[in-house]
């Protein structure tokens, strides 16, 4: 076995193709995350803070395997993660979607979604859930408890459901495969603000619970300080600053971060 | 909670039933009805009526609509220059089409969901090349690539299936590529890829589904397209072999009597275009329908 060293991601570019103009030709490309290095240690959580189109989603779509980064390395408890097919490696790693309706199929139940996941990868589905679908839905339930949603939630559609509990249930299927680290774009700024804070909570509670990284993506500063360990700041697709939270909410370095640092505070004291 | 149940109402559309509004749904129901009509006609028709295309007397020939024939039964749609029953050859040919339009959706729509739905989800090259075949066949008119298809080989069901499939998966291409597009960008599809969802079970569970209604929809228009086409094509003497009965043929049988004996012509034409206007119809309705779905 490899040592545990967590999610390291170095020296990564990721460069989208220009749009086609004709045929076959192309418009220069766009790059969107130049040259980043970041690490998230084992039970580590790493928030990725920039204004919007800074690459911080690209990082994550990158690390999943969404996008294929043009240069740089992804490399999971040392396992590289550049091939699209590394199902097996890539089952250490979830990812929570910002908007909680569309990340579940308006027409599969939320067991249905869940299911899936174990089908996907049965090696790490719990005892007996392939044949037996009584022992399905006693897993399916057991999930939803575990992220505070009643048995009852596991026959409904998303149509039938709060983007809170929409949001919960996307928790659930994101653990179904006991990843080790969790990716959240964006996880809670979809929501009310009222749920946001419950829904934050539970996140912090699961990572407790199952001693999970989190590389927690949001342009939300005040949700950051809640919950990061180590704070990354994205801008124009680089990496600016990474700093533990309290150093950098304390003294931050860099110009750019003081800037948002500045606007978070006028946002608190107007609200 | 107020707020949020207003924003509910607003989202809701709520079925207010004015008598104006019962008129037009059941003016709207009534070419599925006939569409259905043709449907029942074509399949249970056929059990009920004798007719053979080689069989017809001769002494009862030209025989106007509602005629009484040598052996004593009515011809109510008259009969043709050789003595047959036209009511039996409107029949026949109703099953002929609706035969035709069934096999000719059933492949062009398999082939063209498939390809288009590939293309548009995986992109890239696949998509590129798919693309380009698309265009090009575009660029054919349609009837015109039938004729030469069905010219070339013998006349057979086969051949006329296969040539009016030839340009009609196109629609179902263009259609499904375009939603396995947008499809691919949505989050759920995008949560499968992560959690390591196979692509066949991808394409199966999170894309197909939202592919079929649409689909749906344009499968009766290209079915009346394809009833149409096949019409033309019998009319031309390259459709089905002439032991077959078709709508097509018996129209073409008539063109010389139109002045003297126009049921010939005019009662199969009427059948063929009530049939594609009442599916067009039907179409139009379920088209709609899926876009206020969607």
């Amino acid at each position: 076995m490899t040592a545990a060293t967590g999610l390291r991601v170095a020296d990564l570019t990721v460069t989208y193709p220009g749009p086609r103009t004709s045929g076959f030709r192309r418009q220069s490309s766009i790059t969107a995350v130049r040259g980043v290095s970041l690490d998230v240690a084992p039970e580590e959580t790493v928030a990725l803070v920039g204004e919007s189109g800074s690459g911080k989603s690209t990082i994550a779509r990158a690390i999943v395997g969404l996008v294929a980064p043009s240069g740089g390395a992804v490399e999971f408890d040392g396992a590289p993660l550049s091939n699209r097919r590394d199902r097996l490696a890539r089952r250490n790693i979830a990812m929570i979607f910002q908007d909680p309706r569309s990340a579940l199929n308006p027409r599969m139940s939320a067991e249905a979604s869940i299911v899936e996941a174990w089908r996907a990868h049965p090696e790490a589905a719990p005892e007996g859930v392939r044949r037996d679908p009584r022992r399905r839905r006693e897993a399916v339930v057991d999930l939803l408890a575990q992220v505070g949603l009643d048995p009852d939630v596991a026959g409904k559609r998303p149509t039938a459901l709060s983007g809170g509990q929409c949001q919960r249930v996307s928790i659930a299927r994101a653990l179904a495969l006991r990843p080790r680290l969790l990716i959240c774009d964006e996880a809670v700024s979809a929501l009310d603000v009222s749920v946001q804070a419950q829904v934050l909570q539970l996140l912090v509670r699961v990572r407790e619970a199952r001693s999970l990284s989190m590389l927690f993506i949001t342009h939300d500063l005040g949700v950051v300080r809640q919950v990061a360990d180590r704070v990354a700041v994205m801008r124009r697709g680089e990496l600016v600053e990474n700093a533990d939270a309290q150093t950098l909410f304390s003294a931050p370095r860099h110009d750019y971060t003081k800037e948002l640092l500045a606007a978070a505070v006028d946002l608190d004291v107007s609200g | 909670m107020t707020a949020m149940g207003l924003v509910h109402d607003a989202t809701v559309p709520v079925p207010v039933r004015t008598g104006r509004s019962r008129v037009r749904r059941v003016v709207g129901a009534i070419p599925i009805g006939i569409f259905g009509l043709y449907v029942v006609a074509a399949v249970l028709g056929p059990l009920f009526v004798d007719y053979s295309p080689v069989g017809g007397d001769l002494a009862d020939r030209l025989l106007a609509p509602g005629s009484v024939t040598s052996d004593g039964g009515t011809a109510v749609f008259g009969t043709d220059a050789l003595g047959r029953d036209l009511f039996g050859q409107v029949l026949y040919g109703a099953r002929t089409s609706v035969l035709i339009g069934t096999l000719v959706v059933l492949f062009s729509g398999l082939v063209g969901i498939t390809v288009g739905t590939v293309a548009g989800y995986r992109g890239g090259t696949t998509d590129l090349l798919a693309s380009r075949v698309i265009d090009v066949l575009l660029a054919f008119p349609g009837i015109l690539l039938a004729i030469v298809i069905a010219g070339v080989f013998d006349r057979s069901l086969a051949i006329v299936v296969i040539a009016l499939s030839v340009t009609n998966w196109i629609g179902f291409a263009r259609l499904s590529r375009s939603m396995a597009m947008t499809l691919r960008e949505r989050d759920w599809v995008k949560s499968a890829t992560v959690m390591g969802v196979r692509r066949g079970r991808i394409i199966a569970r999170h894309i197909l589904p939202f592919i079929a209604g649409p689909t749906l929809a344009l499968a009766t228009i290209e079915f009346a397209g394809a009833i149409l086409a096949e019409a033309a094509l019998s009319f031309l003497g390259l459709g089905l072999p002439s032991a077959s009965v078709s709508w097509g043929q018996t129209i073409a049988s008539g063109k010389e009597y139109l002045a003297s004996a126009w049921w010939i012509a005019a009662i199969p034409g009427t059948a063929l275009a009530v049939l594609v206007i009442c599916v067009g119809f039907t179409g139009d309705r379920l088209t709609r329908h899926f876009g206020r779905q969607q």
